[in-house]
């Protein structure tokens, strides 16, 4: 299959993912001990501490970090397209929210455990698709993706309410903290069984997401348009979508919410790759990674004490956002 | 030689519509023609058109391609026979006019594949047939209005249909364009492929179309040869005021 050179402009993607490379290296060495500027070969060959903290704590955190962010942004640019709308991001649909009450829910319930509180979370993440589904297929006015935005707003206002009950009934000394700092995402508790626990999924959702990019573009066009095309939009769509929410479940219930990639990040990928998904899509994956390290990286290292994840990627990402719209228009039409 | 599209006892109503859009339709549409549609807005045209699509089913009777039920093609098949050219089209994302264009391509692409080379050429000879070589660069969202309209016939175009439906397809276009989309569409019929039109301009009928199909509230009131249709009472019945058609040339034009 060739790659035809419709949209030139950009840097070659090599160069990207070289600079992500060079990025999860350096992310390796960054952190408090051993300091940088006595990292050497020698220094990591003798000293044994250093060894077991890179290994068992940097790495699968550096690697979990680059999973996440190419999953949230790769899933906000596959659902703008789908649902034809560039404001939409993983959120949606109920997912978040639902994972944050399903994490909630476990934190209050299950007591101290990373696992039931990753697991809850995925499998809410999925019924607040879910609720979305069914809710959008019983309405009877509007067209199929307006009928399932508006039910994703409502299933995530439920779900968002259902949060607050939590939090009241929280014990304030113990479990408010640990869900308000859930909520405000992290990778602090990150180390090899989280990441190896979401490596399959996410890498089934990606693969599925690529392999289909061009198809892409053709169901960005409004529905009848693409079946005179050739496809069943419906179904295609469901696909995408099931892709799409599982690579967003997998990385919110290591990460808890980690906003703005998703909803920035194919922006400036649209930007700088133009708008077909071919080339977009793949630009979006490594500059979401590349982004949500760097917000690691200055998270765990910038204080001594940690700045959640999802403070600074929103943070810099409205900041970003704000300074592309002051720029030159926002790279869409309305 | 048996018709390219059949409409048997078509009925469609709009779900809370009052009445029927469609009710007891019967049409044949004759393959290697040039069918205009005409009637005034809100006839049925375009339901019509949309039936021949697949896109919107019948409450009652059976739409026929080639003989075969439409819901006897695959989607791809389908796709690969009968191109839409929409009246209009809400365009999103920024896809260059040529990206947009090889989307017509999708119905001859199995679901995970790219387009070729073949498929770009394709989609390259689109656009020059379509006369916007100019504009294969461009950012569909910046274009005008006409413009719009040609590269969404050059993505049809790039389907390589054997019907090519067209809804309004001079509604945004100025003279020369028109001009314009009545040659090209005059030489894809030279070549084999059937076309059925939609138009509310009896002007872009009278130019292009061998056949006639008026339709006046869901209904046909007439079909058959454009000539012996294509007359005053016929059009004063159709549209309800007074018409007189006179011929300029060899072209017969409506005035009221």
């Amino acid at each position: 299959m060739t790659q035809e050179p419709s949209k030139a402009a950009g840097p070659n993607l090599f160069w990207l993912a070289a600079l992500l490379i060079a990025l999860i290296l350096v992310s390796f060495a960054i952190g408090r001990y051993p300091p940088l500027n006595q990292l050497t070969p020698q220094r990591l060959a003798e000293d044994v501490l250093a060894q077991r903290l890179i290994l068992n704590l940097r790495v699968p955190r550096v690697l979990t970090a680059v999973l996440v962010g190419a999953s949230l942004a790769a899933a906000g640019a596959v659902l703008q397209m789908i649902f034809g709308n560039p404001l939409v991001e993983p959120g949606f649909l109920g997912v978040s929210q639902g994972a944050g009450f399903g994490a909630a829910l476990a934190i209050i319930l299950l007591a101290h455990n990373f696992y039931t509180t990753q697991i809850l979370a995925a499998v809410f993440a999925f019924l607040g698709l879910g609720f979305s589904y069914l809710i959008a297929r019983r309405v009877r006015f509007g067209g199929w993706i307006l009928r399932l935005i508006l039910a994703g707003i409502a299933v995530s206002a439920l779900f968002s309410s259902g949060l607050g009950i939590l939090k009241y009934v929280a014990d304030p000394l113990s479990q408010l903290p640990e869900i308000t700092f859930w909520l405000l995402g992290g990778l602090w508790a990150v180390t090899w069984p989280q990441f190896i626990s979401i490596l399959p999924a996410i890498l089934l959702g990606l693969a599925v997401l690529l392999l289909m990019r061009w198809r892409l573009n053709l169901l960005s066009l409004n529905d009848q348009t693409a079946f005179s095309l050739g496809s069943s939009p419906a179904r295609e769509r469901m696909i995408l979508l099931v892709a799409a929410v599982l690579i967003t479940a997998a990385s919110v219930s290591v990460a808890g919410m980690v906003s703005w990639v998703g909803l920035l990040v194919p922006h400036i990928a649209r930007r700088i790759y133009g708008a077909d998904a071919r080339h977009m899509l793949p630009a979006s994956m490594l500059i979401g990674a590349i982004f949500t390290l760097i917000c690691d990286d200055l998270g765990r290292s910038l204080f001594t004490g940690e700045i959640p994840l999802g403070i600074l990627t929103s943070l810099i990402g409205a900041s970003l956002f704000l300074y592309l719209m002051y720029r030159r228009g926002s790279g869409l039409s309305t | 030689m048996s018709a390219l599209v059949s409409f048997k006892q078509i009925g469609f109503a709009y779900p809370d519509a009052s009445k029927p859009a469609l009710h007891g339709l019967d049409l044949e549409i004759a393959p290697g023609s040039v069918t205009a549609l005409l009637g005034p807005n809100g006839a049925g045209k375009t339901t019509l058109l949309n039936l021949v699509l697949g896109w919107l089913k019948p409450a009652d009777g059976e739409v026929l391609f080639q003989g075969r039920p439409l819901g006897a093609y695959s989607r791809r098949d389908l796709g690969q026979k009968i191109a839409l050219v929409p009246q209009s089209e809400h365009f999103t994302f920024e896809f260059t006019v040529l990206d947009y264009v090889l989307l017509g391509r999708a119905p001859y692409l199995q679901p995970l594949a790219m387009p070729g080379a073949a498929d770009l050429e394709v989609a390259r000879e689109a656009i020059a047939e379509a006369g916007i070589q100019e504009l294969t660069h461009r950012p569909v969202t910046a274009l005008s209005g006409g413009e719009r309209q040609l590269v969404l016939l050059a993505r049809a175009l790039a389907q390589q249909p054997e019907l090519l439906l067209l809804d309004e397809p001079s509604s945004h276009l100025d003279l020369a364009n028109k001009a314009r989309l009545i040659k090209i569409l005059k030489s894809l019929n030279n070549r084999g492929v059937s076309i059925l039109l939609s138009t509310h301009e009896p002007e872009v009928a009278s130019s292009l179309a061998s056949h006639l199909v008026l339709v006046r509230e869901g209904q046909v009131f007439a079909e058959g040869n454009f000539e012996a249709l294509f007359t005053a009472p016929n059009l004063e019945k159709l549209y309800g005021l007074p018409v007189e058609v006179i011929t300029v040339g060899q072209r017969k034009i409506a005035i009221y």
